[in-house]
């Protein structure tokens, strides 16, 4: 009896989170989210309305995301983005005890071992925030303009490996995005096939 | 300085120990995955046409992933180092299978697997042997997934007649999962709400079938986790599916694979007109 009640309740837990998958549209307005940085602050989507936000989907033991910061390219684009007024949320969905889960201190550790220099991690270990955005895999990056709007989901760049060397050689999609944002044009690959480690959700 | 000479010598050791075990190349080991390439002659003569294999073994309950993976992943890869005169085709990919993940769904391969390529080497191809270097990547996943790479190399000898290898029967196996060609009279395909998609065979490949799975070739069309609601008939098949997350624009051409009964598979591909 025990053990059927478990099965029913996994099958119900499935099913809800399966339910609260949902994928947000280009130049739509991006879901708004509450969530907790790593210093255990609220943060809102809304909080910071008038500036470009950039949200990247981390894991800091899956491959892909290791090549990226081995390679100091997205603490190259944090950097860049900062200089830029640009609001940078680097956000961990990974359930407790599944790959790359942190705390709000291991968060706070990771960030300064790996020279990263986002606004705020977000710690997603329910998965709510990813589910809201359809986060699939770490890396997987969007950007949403200063009115609120979804402009770019999708990979960080074209090239899907796991080795660094392949950095140089790819188109990077944030910055071409945010370069066309800037230039007042429409973003040409507003949507791309993100590649990466599983998001270990719960 | 010393590196390249160190790297040059254990090359050098690695290929003088693998040109003993000739066909089938010593297994690299590499974390929950062993790798090694093998070859379905044992010896080839100018003009032939013969197999090479990737043989990739992971560890129980691990997987590595098709050419379309699904809704993460990284296809197995392999770049060829071959003398003049020799050429090695694509993959023949054997049919995958669906390995769900949480709520994601992949395509892959979670046992044993031999991904064959076709080499053809010129008539007027001289020398004692041919030096075949394959540099493989892949990425082996279980809830984990850990990237991985090898340069495996081996030699084949030149002779008057070629002489089909005990490994030839091991790729022969994986050859038949191949997808046979299932030649269209049309293929058409929409983006509504969901994916529609229609095909109209030349043959009457699923009159007596009672299962379909679908695979599909391109990435970002369909959504890998979600269910395929198939309807078919005779020569005709019709496949309604969520739309994939990263769905932009319709390419080209489009292709896929159908599993019949869990044991033919079918591949079409067709091309969409305007595009």
């Amino acid at each position: 009896m025990k053990s059927l009640v478990v099965k029913l309740f996994v099958v119900l837990m499935i099913s809800v989170v399966a339910k609260a998958y949902a994928v947000p549209a280009i130049n739509k307005p991006a879901p708004e989210f509450k969530a907790v940085d790593s210093y255990g602050k609220e943060v809102s989507l809304k909080d910071f309305a008038g500036k470009k936000v950039i949200l990247e989907w981390t894991n800091n033991e899956c491959p892909f995301v290791v090549k990226h910061y081995n390679s100091g390219n997205m603490q190259s684009l944090q950097k860049k983005y900062d200089d830029e007024d640009v609001v940078w949320l680097s956000v961990i969905s990974s359930a407790k005890g599944k790959q790359g889960y942190v705390d709000g201190a291991g968060a706070n550790k990771l960030s300064s071992s790996r020279g990263a220099q986002p606004d705020h991690v977000l710690l997603d270990p329910e998965g709510e925030l990813g589910l809201k955005y359809g986060a699939k895999t770490t890396p997987h990056m969007y950007i949403v303009d200063e009115q609120g709007e979804l402009k770019y989901m999708g990979a960080i760049d074209s090239i899907r490996s796991a080795s660094q060397s392949d950095i140089p050689k790819a188109t990077n999609y944030v910055t071409q995005a945010m370069l066309e944002l800037a230039e007042g044009k429409a973003v040409s690959e507003p949507v791309t096939q993100a590649y990466g480690c599983s998001i270990k959700y719960k | 300085m010393r590196v390249v000479l160190c790297i040059l010598s254990l090359i050098l050791i690695a290929s003088a120990a693998s040109t003993a075990f000739a066909l089938t190349t010593n297994a690299v080991e590499r974390p929950n995955i062993l790798v090694s390439l093998l070859s379905d002659v044992d010896k080839f003569s100018a003009g032939d046409t013969f197999r090479v294999g990737l043989k990739l073994v992971p560890d129980d309950e691990w997987h590595v992933y098709w050419r379309n993976p699904g809704d993460s992943g990284m296809p197995v890869s392999i770049s060829w180092t071959l003398p003049e005169g020799v050429t090695a085709g694509d993959f023949h990919w054997p049919m995958p299978h669906k390995i769900p993940f949480g709520i994601f769904t992949n395509y892959g391969y979670e046992n044993e697997v031999i991904l064959p390529s076709t080499f053809k080497v010129a008539e007027n191809f001289s020398g004692e042997a041919v030096e075949i270097v394959g540099h493989a990547t892949w990425l082996v996943c279980r809830e984990q997934c850990i990237p991985g790479d090898a340069e495996i190399r081996f030699s084949l000898p030149l002779a008057e007649k070629s002489v089909p290898a005990d490994e030839a029967a091991q790729i022969a196996h994986y050859l038949e999962k191949e997808p046979k060609k299932l030649g269209l009279l049309s293929g058409s395909i929409e983006a509504g709400d969901k994916m529609t998609m229609e095909l109209f065979a030349a043959i009457p490949a699923f009159k007596q079938a009672k299962h379909i799975e679908f695979f599909p070739v391109n990435e970002s069309l369909f959504d890998a986790s979600a269910e395929a609601k198939m309807f078919w008939k005779n020569n005709l098949v019709r496949i309604t599916q969520n739309k994939s997350d990263s769905f932009m624009s319709m390419p080209e051409n489009v292709g896929g694979v159908l599993v019949v009964d869990h044991k033919q598979a079918w591949e079409f591909s067709f091309d969409q007109p305007g595009k």
